[in-house]
């Protein structure tokens, strides 16, 4: 198994996936990364023509694992994605949340991140400047092993896209487990920095409807498990 | 010979020509007799011009000493062609030494450098005639109270064809800042290499009948007859002698007008047209209108002389400590004193600047709170002076920033040639985007009045969609204000 699990729900942007694999096997440090994509059955893209047409040249050292399932939302796909490659028999030490429209652009930014986790007390989380949010949010973020498996998700699960990376922020602060590096870009190509334009993914995930419910449930965690998911990780020995 | 004139047919062929395709020849030496036709008045503009071109020669190559000089030919019986005539008759006999006579009538108002640039467009052989951007004065319809509405017309003409009719046509619509090939111009502001003149003494003279250069001419088709300068032109083509304009060799002509009401209405609604602000297609993430008042409000003017908001120096604070440069290269020293505070962010500087920083006038190079400052006085968008930038930074871990001449074309050139010395993971910042957005008016109060597109135009046009750049939105949202919309990239990598 790899080093590191990036977990990356997709629909309807093949292209931009295959970018996003291009640009983790043209910028990973030393080990070894699988990318797992969770694509919805009736995603009609043609994935695989995607990937053949843009990977034929990148750097060895990146695996791929696609799964197809009923369509289901970003953070269920990503749990979902979390715990097939935790279960494997040679479990990755580390996962990452990225989404399609991330793109590492700094050398070496998983080996980076992975140091900044390791230079914590103990397991937890690390997030480089997305180029929009930069320290306020992790957009995408690499977490230990160890904290998804004791908290039993990767993206919280009340939600559905909205808040997940507050989430992570909260949790990381709560329990001092989270580590900010400025000199790791993973750009964000999303239509809000002006990277994108708005496509029917990004027009339902960032629905008026989908921000009050996420907010309703995160506010809800944030109430009621925060202090007890963070002492969980907080409790955390290599 | 008989006089007939008939356009070569390359003359034909408009084509432009940019600074790059009129490379500066070794020109030190070539004099030039500066002519003028002078009754007992001339303008005030003129006599201003006269005085700082006269200077700016003497500081320079001297053109006009020696075997150069002047020619003021006073205003006779004859008129202004008997007197144009009579200057170019005395620049061939009188002045075997000069290669260029310059007319410079006595109405205009015009830059010191004028005659440099028309020089630097100018080629004995390519183009032996440059006029300069100059415009004339048409009578355009009656206002109804006896006197006329005028308009500016610039001084470029093509000829044009339209039935059986031929003639010349003002091109309207004339390429802007370039140096442009036209089949006539005027007389108020050229160059003309001695080569056109003695070919047409020798082409249009016989026997005991004077040369004559600036006789009018009548149109074979129209038989109307040709003002002076535009018969000299007919007369130049039929020799094969192309005929340029330098746009960017800007000028201006003294004229009486009648203004009335109908003017002024005209002028607001112009101005309101010319004052609005170019803006951008680029995304905007800071506030436009709350940077707009810190700039109106000068905000950014520190007492050191530092042009900088304190918002966009926390922000260069956070990517110099982001990214650690060893070297900062800065075009636009200035006063030197953003150098000096880059120095103090704990890196070395390479700043350079056209004109050498008032209080270092004999330093290339000052220690600075442990670090070291150099100082290349030159055009940043010159190839070599990028080029000396290039050998102080070698092999260092480099950030840019721009911040010289804010015109768009600068600013492009700029990115092409220090872009390249960004180091991966490290930041171009290219400063104030924001006049983009700024009227004409505001941009004048802060000296940039002519400035020409703005930063947002160079980013458009070589950072936004670029796979080796990436925007740092992050750090523009980190407050509501800034100088430098869409200024802070990442060089990927």
């Amino acid at each position: 198994m790899a080093d590191l699990a990036i977990l990356t729900p997709t629909r309807g942007r093949p292209q931009q996936f295959a970018e996003l694999v291009k640009a983790v096997a043209a910028t990973r440090g030393g080990g070894t990364i699988t990318v797992w994509a969770g694509i919805d059955d009736d995603d009609e893209s043609d994935y695989g023509r995607a990937l053949a047409a843009n990977l034929a040249d990148t750097r060895p050292g990146v695996g791929l694992e696609l799964r197809r399932g009923p369509r289901k939302s970003l953070s269920a796909w990503t749990n979902e994605l979390a715990a097939e490659a935790l279960a494997a028999a040679d479990p990755p030490r580390y996962l990452a949340s990225l989404g399609d429209d991330h793109r590492p652009r700094t050398f070496g930014w998983d080996a980076k991140l992975i140091h900044a986790i390791e230079a914590l007390e103990g397991p937890g989380f690390a997030y480089g400047n997305d180029l929009f949010q930069g320290v306020k949010m992790p957009t995408a973020w690499v977490a230990s092993a160890e904290v998804v498996r004791a908290l039993g998700w990767m993206m919280l699960p009340g939600c559905a896209h909205m808040y997940v990376d507050n989430a992570i922020l909260e949790l990381g602060q709560a329990s001092g487990r989270i580590s900010y590096r400025s000199d790791v870009v993973i750009e964000h190509l999303h239509p809000l920095a002006g990277k994108a334009s708005w496509d029917d993914s990004y027009r339902e995930s960032n629905a008026d409807e989908r921000y009050v419910a996420d907010r309703t449930a995160f506010k809800a965690w944030r109430t009621e498990y925060l202090v007890a998911d963070a002492a969980t990780v907080a409790g955390l020995r290599r | 010979m008989a006089e007939t004139f008939a356009h070569d047919a390359h003359c034909n062929t408009i084509h432009d020509a940019g600074p790059e395709s009129c490379p500066p020849a070794d020109r030190t030496d070539e004099k030039v007799v500066l002519a003028y036709v002078v009754s007992n008045d001339v303008a005030y503009s003129w006599h201003r011009s006269l005085m700082g071109l006269a200077n700016f020669d003497t500081n320079h190559h001297g053109r006009l000493k020696d075997a150069g000089g002047f020619l003021a030919i006073k205003y006779g019986t004859g008129g202004l062609i008997e007197a144009r005539n009579q200057a170019v008759q005395e620049f061939l006999d009188d002045c075997p030494g000069a290669d260029w006579l310059f007319w410079l009538d006595t109405d205009m108002g015009f830059g010191p450098d004028t005659l440099e640039l028309l020089l630097a467009a100018a080629d004995p052989v390519e183009r032996p005639i440059v006029g300069g951007l100059c415009f004339a004065q048409r009578d355009d319809e009656p206002d109804g109270m006896g006197g006329w509405r005028t308009q500016a017309t610039p001084t470029i003409y093509d000829w044009i064809t339209i039935g059986d009719q031929s003639g010349y046509a003002v091109r309207w619509d004339y390429p802007m800042d370039t140096v442009t090939q036209c089949h006539a111009t005027g007389s108020a502001c050229v160059l003309i290499h001695r080569s056109v003149l003695e070919k047409m003494r020798e082409a249009f003279s016989s026997g005991e009948i004077r040369p004559a250069w600036y006789d009018r001419l009548p149109n074979p088709s129209t038989q109307q007859i040709f003002s002076e300068d535009l018969s000299f032109c007919a007369r130049a083509g039929a020799l094969g002698f192309p005929v340029f304009v330098d746009t960017r060799v800007k000028t201006s002509h003294f004229k009486h007008v009648w203004v009335s009401e109908e003017d002024y209405v005209r002028q607001r609604f112009v101005q309101a047209a010319v004052d609005k602000p170019a803006g951008s297609t680029l995304a905007v993430h800071v506030d436009v209108e709350a940077s707009l008042e810190t700039l109106a409000a000068n905000r950014h003017v520190k007492p050191d002389g530092m042009l900088k908001l304190d918002e966009d120096l926390e922000r260069y604070r956070q990517i110099i400590e982001a990214t650690r440069p060893e070297v900062i290269v800065e075009t636009g020293t200035r006063s030197g004193a953003s150098a000096r505070w880059f120095a103090g962010q704990g890196c070395d500087v390479v700043t350079v600047d056209i004109n050498q920083p008032a209080d270092n006038t004999h330093l290339s190079r000052i220690p600075h709170e442990g670090r070291v400052i150099d100082f290349v006085v030159g055009d940043a968008k010159n190839p070599d002076v990028a080029q000396i930038v290039a050998d102080f930074v070698r092999g260092r871990r480099c950030m840019v920033s721009l911040d010289s001449d804010h015109s768009g074309p600068h600013v492009a050139k700029e990115i092409e040639l220090y872009g390249p010395l960004v180091s991966a993971g490290c930041y171009l910042v290219v400063e104030d985007g924001i006049f983009g957005y700024a009227t004409r008016t505001l941009r004048t109060q802060h000296g940039l009045g002519e400035m020409v597109g703005s930063p947002l135009d160079a980013i458009e046009k070589h950072l936004e969609g670029n796979p080796d750049w990436s925007r740092d939105v992050a750090i523009e949202r980190m407050s509501p204000v800034s100088h430098h919309p869409a200024g802070f990239w990442i060089r990927n990598g």
